[in-house]
């Protein structure tokens, strides 16, 4: 699109005057600094060259080397080269992160090339796109707070280059800036709070392949040991019901049910979408969470999920959860057999949603594992073949000792308890048959090991079985819980007497883990972020108090959705607002804060501070004037009362008692009482004036000589008054 | 040689009410001066306001029938002193001379020991003269061989100048005009109060017999009052507005507008002139009245000049638009 106005060369219009230049090096600088860090280095450095250079050419003007590096044809060139090299260097080019690198490329170029207004009134407004590209990435509070100074920048540039003299002053153009700003501000919020919202984004971006932290659907020995060590949030929680214990705080994530001796994966891969879901909810089929037998109902616990975007499907919810995410933002979600909780799109959006849950470790299932809806999904039991032996046969063993399925399950608890092992974040690497090196002799290992180890010597004594991954635990931050990628964690799920129990073993090797946090449970020489550590250093305490305020701003202004919005009118009482309602308000409220911006930069102060002797004599004034009597600019109020006691005779009383209030009003210091008394009387009698229409037929035309009222009259009048 | 007469005093018989009494005199004065009450007025104003009144005119015209009829109706000491071109300073101060019976200096008072001294053609005079006068008005005591004496508390000068525009005169310069508060013409009279003049015989006489109506406490009484007189905010706006005009480029033929010591003159004289119409605050019209009068001689060196230039300086300042 800029390629157009690229190729326009030599610049028409009115050319820039040199003082504007800086103005415009700056607004391109701010512009693509919040990209600097995101893009590829050379990108960066190219962009950077290119302002660079077309300041030199401004400073140098007589260098023709320069002139010719930066004119129209060589720039078209250079951005020509740019598409081929992002393409090369992305492998693609129609897609958010080359599109906004090439953006990023052309506003350097078009500075380079500037020569006339009309080119630096486009090269703003490619700036201000460049900065809103940022939001992209990115809709944090930090991210607003970046853009500030480009902001402030293009409005400077804007002044500057519209001023007819050239002005040095730095504060000028970013004053009146930021006034205007502040003045838009009232109207901006207003907008934001009232104009209508599209239930989704208003374009959906071709989906690049981001490399984001989070659970994955695969699991190798080592994966979520990696993972802990990233201190990013995975989400926030708000609890409406009390917050549940720690040991109920498993929040279920993918299920891992494929096997193959060295990696874990979900059932089918293929085809996550297609899986099938459940009919119906547990919520009102209570026959998934209940034991047959007993009655009592578990404890049900409400909250509300902040995900921070991690491009995969999978919503997290307490282990069980009960029902659908509720969301405003109409997200499709549902619950598939295996109980993870699955959204119709990745989540490549921060995505906020209502959620219920049963705090209960085990669910029940009318259907034998293995089999959904007849057809076999998946191997949930059963060992894999020539691989992890020794495994194996001590399952063979356990199975004898322990004829029943439960007490088996306890004695392998039993077993990681009592036996030597070691929770660690560094296990010792793995080699072919990693469950039996980790078994029998490393016994060092993260969570996943336990719980990989469980479920294959439960799947070899015959026990259906599985690997739930997800996160466990989570810290209050005020009135918010904050879980980290740090708390990720993984455990088993048994099939005994026709329900899925958890079984955690990591919980029997540290059970620290599960009460107290990760950070408790690992020494502190282990390399976990600092934020899972528990300690009251001001940095962790700054850091969470930080969260909050972003938590805040998720919460209430990226947040701030259709959902919320009909909130908002139905709470004002107008459930359904027509677009010609949410006009007219913005248009009246814009235009009454107009009206009062304007007012108070013109006579709002003068007309309210102006006292009520001033006002009554400009109501005189005016009388006068529309009776026919001009006051002269330079005659006293005493020689205008005579003039009109002349012309109008009749009223020479009236005119006496006007004129000397007036007089001493305006010109002595009467005391508040004898104030007051006057101002009331004076408008009294200018109440009681006839109309000027009348006034003017009555006016006395003949001689003047005629006029009873003199000097001496009015003066006796004052010391009647005063 | 300059002649000195004397004026009688004589003690106020009944002063009536303070402002009664400024009335009668003001009424007083006007038949005496037939058709110049706006001149007795400034002239009686000056004289509350502590100034000095300089009458510029023709011969003839009444300026001294006014200095006495000021002297008697006030019952102040009234001299006159005509100025000519041999006048020396000692003619006006006094002289010590030496007694040859006592065989000491005895010290002469000049005719300027008095209220009321009437400077007659004062610009006839050369400057020596003209000075020790004007050292006398600024200062209201006079040295003479090293001796400082006192002036009465009411010292009053009127001095008449001839129009610079005839033989033999010696201007005096603007600096010394500053000295006097007000200055004024007395003009023609109109026909029909000219001949009512004709009709009625010597001024002077009348004058002379008018009968005293105040007293010097009464003055005193009057000076406090008006310094009491209110003058509002936005009428000193108005005044600084003004004082602004004559010091603008090309304003005044001297180069020079009007003093801070104008300004505080125009206000003490507007307060007097606010006292004169019975009023205890100052308004517009009052400045207006006084502003030509002092002015006037200050911007140009002449009242006449003076008075058509401060007029179109009133008219062309906006006044409560």
């Amino acid at each position: 699109m800029a390629l157009i106005s690229l190729s326009v060369s030599p610049a028409k219009g009115e050319s820039l005057s040199v003082a504007t230049v800086p103005w415009l090096a700056a607004l391109v600088m701010l512009a693509q600094m919040p990209h600097y860090l995101y893009l590829p280095w050379w990108v960066s450095l190219a962009g950077a060259t290119l302002v660079v250079l077309g300041v030199a050419r401004w400073r140098h003007p007589d260098m023709r080397w320069l002139t010719l590096l930066t004119n129209g044809w060589s720039l078209t060139l250079a951005a020509a080269i740019a598409v081929v090299l992002i393409k090369a260097h992305y492998g693609y080019f129609i897609g958010r992160d080359p599109c906004v690198a090439f953006l990023f490329l052309l506003v350097s170029c078009k500075f380079a090339e500037s020569r006339s207004i009309k080119d630096a009134t486009l090269l703003i407004c490619l700036s201000a796109f460049l900065l809103s590209t940022r939001y992209f990435y990115s809709q944090s509070l930090i991210s607003g707070i970046v853009t500030v100074p480009a902001v402030l920048a293009i409005g400077g540039a804007f002044y500057v280059i519209r001023q007819k003299k050239p002005t040095s002053s730095l504060t000028e153009p970013l004053a009146i800036t930021g006034k205007l700003l502040l003045q838009g501000l009232p109207i901006a919020a207003l907008l934001f709070v009232i104009f209508p919202r599209l239930p989704g984004p208003l374009w959906s971006l071709p989906h690049d392949s981001a490399a984001t932290t989070g659970l994955s659907d695969s699991m190798t020995l080592g994966s979520i040991s990696e993972l802990s060590q990233s201190g990013a949030v995975a989400f926030r929680v708000d609890f409406d019901t009390p917050v549940p214990n720690a040991q109920s705080l498993y929040w279920r994530g993918p299920v891992l049910s494929q096997f193959d001796g060295r990696t874990w994966s979900q059932n089918n891969l293929q085809s996550l979408s297609s899986q099938q879901s459940l009919n119906f909810l547990p919520k009102s089929d209570k026959r998934y969470l209940l034991n047959p037998d007993a009655s009592a109902t578990p404890p049900v616990t409400q909250y509300t999920v902040t995900l921070e975007p991690h491009q995969r499907h999978w919503l997290f919810a307490l282990d069980v959860p009960a029902s659908l995410p509720v969301n405003d933002a109409g997200t499709q979600a549902r619950l598939s057999h295996d109980f993870q909780l699955l959204s119709a799109t990745p989540v490549s959006d921060t995505l906020r949603y209502q959620q219920t849950s049963f705090l209960q470790d085990r669910y029940y299932d009318t259907q034998p594992p293995g089999r959904v809806d007849g057809q076999v999904s998946g191997q949930v039991s059963g060992p894999v073949s020539g691989k992890n032996q020794r495994t194996h046969q001590f399952a063979r063993q356990l199975r004898q000792q322990y004829p029943d399925d439960t007490d088996l399950a306890n004695a392998m608890l039993r077993w990681f308890a009592e036996e030597p092992y070691f929770y660690t974040l560094r296990p010792t690497l793995a080699g072919d048959n990693p469950v039996d090196e980790f078994l029998f002799d490393s016994l060092r290992g993260f969570c996943e090991h336990y719980a990989a180890a469980f479920t294959v010597v439960m799947r070899a004594a015959g026990i259906p079985a599985r690997i739930v991954t997800g996160y466990q635990g989570g810290e209050m931050n005020g009135e918010y819980m904050i879980v980290r990628q740090s708390d990720a964690h993984a455990w088993a799920e048994v099939w005994i007497d026709n329900a899925w129990r958890r079984y955690d073993p990591t919980a029997a090797v540290a059970p620290s883990r599960v009460e107290a946090g990760i950070g408790a449970a690992l020494p502190s020489d282990e390399p976990l972020p600092t934020l899972a550590r528990f300690d009251t250093s001001w940095l962790r305490a700054a850091h969470l108090r930080w969260d909050s305020v972003n938590y805040q701003w998720q919460q209430w202004v990226v947040d701030f959705n259709t959902g919320k919005q009909q909130n908002l009118w139905r709470k004002l009482g107008f459930p359904n607002p027509s677009p010609l309602h949410v006009a007219l308000v913005v248009i009246g409220a814009a235009a009454l804060w107009s009206l009062l911006l304007l007012r108070g930069q013109w006579s709002w102060r003068p007309l309210r501070r102006r006292p009520p002797e001033d006002r009554l004599w400009e109501r005189w004034l005016r009388h006068l004037q529309l009776s026919g009597l001009e006051k002269l600019s330079h005659e006293g109020p005493q020689d205008l009362g005579q003039r009109a006691a002349k012309a109008w005779p009749v009223h020479q009383n009236s005119i006496l008692s006007i004129t000397s209030a007036l007089v001493t009003l305006r010109y002595s210091s009467p005391i508040p009482v004898a104030r007051n008394r006057l101002v009331t009387t004076l408008k009294r009698d200018l109440n009681s004036l006839p109309s000027p229409k009348e006034w003017r037929q009555s006016t006395n035309h003949r001689d003047n000589n005629k006029a009873t009222l003199t000097l001496s009259d009015l003066n006796g009048h004052y010391t009647d008054r005063v | 040689m300059n002649t000195t007469s004397d004026i009688a005093i004589h003690p106020a018989s009944h002063p009536a009410s303070d402002g009664h009494a400024l009335d009668q005199v003001v009424d007083a004065l006007g038949a005496i001066l037939i058709g110049k009450e706006h001149q007795v007025r400034l002239a009686v104003a000056t004289l509350i306001a502590e100034g000095h009144l300089l009458i510029e005119d023709v011969p003839g015209v009444g300026k001294t029938t006014l200095a006495h009829a000021l002297g008697h109706v006030l019952a102040l000491p009234a001299r006159r002193v005509q100025f000519t071109s041999d006048l020396l300073p000692g003619d006006i101060t006094g002289l010590s001379m030496f007694n040859t019976d006592t065989r000491e200096f005895d010290f002469k008072p000049g005719p300027v020991f008095t209220s009321v001294l009437l400077a007659d053609e004062i610009n006839r005079a050369p400057p020596r003269a003209q000075s020790a006068l004007l050292e006398a008005m600024e200062e209201k005591q006079v040295t003479v061989d090293g001796t400082t004496y006192t002036l009465p508390e009411h010292f009053f000068v009127i001095a008449t100048q001839n129009p610079t525009d005839q033989l033999g005169a010696y201007p005096l310069p603007e600096s010394q005009l500053d000295r006097f508060l007000t200055g004024i013409t007395l003009g023609y009279l109109a026909p029909e109060e000219e001949k009512a003049l004709l009709a009625g015989g010597s001024r002077l006489s009348v004058a002379q017999q008018a009968n005293p109506l105040s007293n010097p406490e009464q003055i005193s009484r009057w000076r406090a009052q008006a310094s009491k007189i209110t003058v509002a905010d936005r009428l000193l706006d108005y005044v600084l507005a003004l004082l602004n005009e004559t010091r603008k480029q090309g304003v005044a033929p001297g180069g020079h507008g009007l003093s801070p010591r104008a300004g505080l003159k125009l206000i003490a004289i507007a307060r007097a002139w606010a006292l004169l119409n019975h009023r205890t605050m100052v308004i517009p019209e009052d400045i207006q009245a006084v502003f030509g009068p002092v002015a006037g001689h200050r911007l140009t060196g002449s009242v006449k000049a003076g008075k058509t230039l401060c007029q179109s300086i009133i008219e062309r300042i906006p006044l409560d638009q």
